[in-house]
This record gives structure tokens, C-alpha cells and sequence, in this order.
């Protein structure tokens, strides 16, 4: 299994540099028909236990070239009682860093133009985080994140 | 664990992949008498012929989901009562499916409707929320 250790911003915030790529699926059908299948993209994902899906900035979304296939109502602190809709997209996802490697396939992820607010291109969320062992060091600051081969996710 | 470098030089430089191996079965495209090479489950709600008005795999670009949500709703109690919790996969008002599970519909939905939006939805009574996680704008 393998364990990526989770910096910590200066913030405070745990963070994870990951790879995105379009779905496995996708880019197989795309190569059928001859068409480019688009490279990897590195993102910084804030590890948040508050998210039940996994979002990712509509740039990164859209620079990928991915089209959504659903849409699911979201709630946020900022919109109260009211969901807003979101698009949901479908990725790859990878860790970079010293143990790069796949960690999900055909994963659905929120797409979102509100990340940039928090100056993050991803949360990973509970849909991912419920797949891996998570461990905070409070009093060394640090974090580990240990995950298993790919997980199929929803 | 970790990347299997093996595998990974196997893929094309230009994709440069660290994803390790790639699952799933390399399929046609573009024969639209082809059989569903993963069989949806038995339905009633199963739609055959109006399938084929969608199926064009010329690129199709994303304009809402205006017609896909009124043609799931239009279909939903039906649906809820032959196959409730399954996948079923919405481009214009055709419908595919439905499937045992969201991997599952993609996959068909892909393959079926070709590149371009889908509609996937889990037939459920009532729809699931998210709670979209960190809010709190970075103070740096």
C-alpha cells in the first residue's frame, strides 16, 4: 500500500500534489477514433474531510478537454439552504511526488470555479478519502496518506 | 507499492502516463449494431430503437441539460419502480440502460453515444446532495 506524505502549508492546511488525466475509458475511445488523448496535469489538492465528492477547478477540467456527464446539487456555506448545480466530470487520478501511481480510475469529481478562493486546484474529498488510511500528527505537523490500487468510486 | 515502470514504458511518450496499467477491454466505436458488450440489466424501462436517433458520434458540445433532465423525468417513475438504483444515461431524449453501476453506464454511455456530454443518473426518488467541503478563502 502505498503512503505519500501530506505537507502541510503554511496555512496549516494539508496538501497533495497529484497527477489528473482524462478517464481511462475516455482515452481509449479517443484512441479507437483516432483522436489525442491529453497529457497529465499536476494539481495541489487540499485533503478535506468536509467533502463528500471530490471537486476540481473547472480550468483544469476544461484544459483536459473533458466534456461533464451529470450534474448533482451541491451545498456550500455560502449558498445556505439553497444546492447550487454542479457538473460532474469523470478523471484518472495519480499521486506525483516520490510514489507516483495510479489511485482511482473512472472517478467522478465535481467541477467547481470556486477553488480558486482557496488557492487550490482540487479537494480531495471523502469518495476518495473513504478508500485510504488517513493519519494526522498533530504535534509534528504532519500528515500521511496510505491508499490502496485504484478505487472505483459511486 | 508504487508506479510500476514496467508498465508504464509500455505507454506512448506522448501520453506519458503515470497511471500505471489501464484497465478495460479496447472496444469499436463506431458500429452502432454492435451488442452492448456489458449487458444492461433486464427492464422494461430498457430503450431500444429511440436510442439510435442519438447516436451520432460527431463531437457534441455541452449546452445544459435542459432536454436530458426532462426526458429522465418524464421516464423517473417508471424507472423507480422496475429499476431503482441503477444507472441509466441520458444524451438528448435517448436513453441507455439501466445499469448495475455508474462505471458501468459511462463505459456503455461512451461507447454508444460516442464523445461529448452524457447524462448519467442514479434512479433514485430523491436526489442526493453533496456538501461541497473547505469553504474558507486562503488568507495568504
Amino acid at each position: 500500500m502505498p503512503v505519500l506524505n501530506v505537507r502541510i502549508d503554511h496555512t496549516g492546511r494539508p496538501m497533495v500534489e497529484l497527477y489528473l488525466t482524462m478517464s481511462t475509458t475516455q482515452a481509449e475511445e479517443r484512441r479507437q477514433s483516432g483522436d489525442p488523448v491529453p497529457g497529465l496535469v499536476a494539481v495541489n489538492a487540499l485533503l478535506d474531510t468536509g467533502a463528500g465528492r471530490s471537486q476540481v477547478s473547472l480550468a483544469i477540467l476544461e484544459a483536459l478537454g473533458l466534456d461533464p456527464v451529470s450534474d448533482v446539487n451541491v451545498f456550500t456555506a455560502s449558498t445556505g439552504d439553497v444546492a447550487l448545480m454542479m457538473d460532474v466530470y469523470v478523471v484518472d487520478l495519480a499521486s506525483a511526488g516520490d510514489q507516483p501511481g495510479p489511485m482511482a480510475e473512472d472517478l467522478p469529481v465535481i467541477g467547481s470555479s470556486k477553488l480558486s478562493g482557496l488557492k487550490v486546484d482540487m479537494l480531495l474529498g471523502r469518495d476518495v478519502l473513504d478508500r485510504c488510511l488517513l493519519a494526522y500528527d498533530g504535534p509534528n505537523r504532519c500528515f500521511s496518506l496510505a491508499y490502496d490500487q485504484p478505487a472505483v468510486v459511486m | 507499492m508504487g508506479l510500476n515502470l514496467k508498465k508504464r514504458r509500455r505507454r506512448p511518450a506522448s501520453i506519458g502516463h503515470p497511471m500505471g496499467k489501464r484497465q478495460g477491454k479496447v472496444r469499436p466505436v463506431s458500429n452502432l449494431e454492435t451488442p452492448m458488450s456489458e449487458p444492461a440489466l433486464p427492464s422494461t424501462a430498457t430503450i431500444g430503437p429511440d436510442v439510435g436517433a442519438a447516436l451520432t458520434l460527431k463531437p457534441r458540445t455541452h449546452l445544459g441539460y435542459t432536454t436530458e433532465r426532462a426526458a429522465y423525468q418524464s421516464r423517473k417513475a417508471d424507472l423507480l419502480r422496475s429499476d431503482p438504483g441503477t444507472f441509466v444515461v441520458f444524451v438528448g431524449e435517448a436513453m441507455a440502460g439501466p445499469f448495475a453501476d455508474f462505471r458501468s453506464a459511462y463505459r456503455e454511455g461512451l461507447r454508444r453515444f460516442g464523445q461529448g456530454p452524457l447524462y448519467i443518473k442514479q434512479v433514485l426518488a430523491e436526489e442526493p446532495a453533496a456538501e461541497s467541503g473547505a469553504s474558507e478563502p486562503c488568507r495568504s
